[in-house]
């Protein structure tokens, strides 16, 4: 009942979004996921509803304030999260269906392979100052994220949110397993 | 009888007192004159219908204008929730991303320091 009433609250949320929210390009079929997940987020904020959120954000606040700023370049956001009851609980082969879905202008950052802990993938697009989106697939054993960011982005900015805003710090496992690569 | 007689008394014609015809035609010039004779009896009734329409059309534009507003400010808050979330899961997936690869660096910088 619980799972049903957060799915129901997000794709609230989404729907509220109204009828002209941008959906991203991906040929990818969530539902799958959606139907194992106990908890499914969704968002899909377009060039027209950041701007919409933004005027909403308090200009008195800092962290607020904070937000405006690295949202300010951007043309949209885009989130699909699943998180799961129990460990590696969906099939792990829709991380490499949303990979191919990644076109052409975006260059791999970051690839992360891990026996037992999550698969990690960042690409991003490189523009002429500074970067002009970033990809990111994160398959972790109880959580499925994909992130979308387009338009002009600030990686620094936006890693320092956390902590802030309510937002908790990530509390990062010390031990890890072997085989990793990373591509610059 | 009396009775009779009594009715048919009250009902005989009497003429009325001299100047009686030009004291109404006085009093119709009058009325005349103020226009009350020639004013339609409902008029004054349209003018308040009317006043009352255009009330109503103008509290119903009013109220619909401020539906709008509040539609609009329930619309920009639920999208300033969704922003907060999407920077959330951001964040978080950026820092991930971003341990991952301090986590690699030093422990190539280790491996390093043991060889040597």
């Amino acid at each position: 009942m619980k799972k049903m009433i957060r799915v129901i609250a997000v794709a609230v949320m989404a729907v509220a979004a109204g009828p002209l929210a941008a959906q991203p390009n991906w040929k990818v079929d969530f539902r799958e996921l959606t139907k194992r997940a106990e908890e499914t987020v969704e968002v899909n904020l377009d060039g027209r509803m950041l701007r919409l959120a933004t005027a909403f954000l308090s200009s008195s606040d800092a962290e607020e304030r904070e937000i405006r700023e690295i949202v300010s370049g951007l043309s949209g956001i885009y989130i699909r999260s699943f998180t799961f009851s129990r460990d590696w609980d969906y099939d792990k082969s829709i991380a490499e269906t949303v990979r191919k879905q990644i076109g052409s202008g975006w260059e791999k950052l970051i690839t992360v392979r891990s026996r037992t802990n999550e698969d990690l993938d960042v690409y991003v697009r490189p523009g002429a100052t500074a970067l002009e989106g970033i990809f990111i697939i994160a398959a972790e054993p109880r959580e499925f994220t994909i992130v979308n960011i387009v338009g002009s982005i600030d990686i620094d900015k936006l890693g320092r949110l956390e902590g802030q805003f309510g937002i908790p710090k990530l509390e990062i496992e010390s031990e890890s397993t072997v085989e990793r690569r990373v591509n610059r | 009888m009396n009775m009779e007689k009594e009715l048919k008394l009250a009902l005989q014609r009497t003429e009325p007192e001299s100047g009686f015809s030009g004291r109404v035609l006085v009093r119709i010039q009058t009325a005349r004159s103020s226009g009350n004779l020639d004013r339609p009896v409902h008029a004054g009734a349209w003018a308040r219908i009317a006043a009352t329409v255009l009330l109503v059309v103008s509290t119903g534009l009013f109220s619909s204008h401020y539906l709008m507003e509040i539609r609009r400010d329930a619309a920009g808050e639920r999208a300033k929730q969704e922003l907060i979330l999407a920077m959330r899961i951001a964040s978080e997936k950026t820092n991930l991303a971003r341990y991952e690869v301090l986590g690699i660096g030093s422990s190539i910088s280790q491996e390093k320091g043991d060889r040597q």
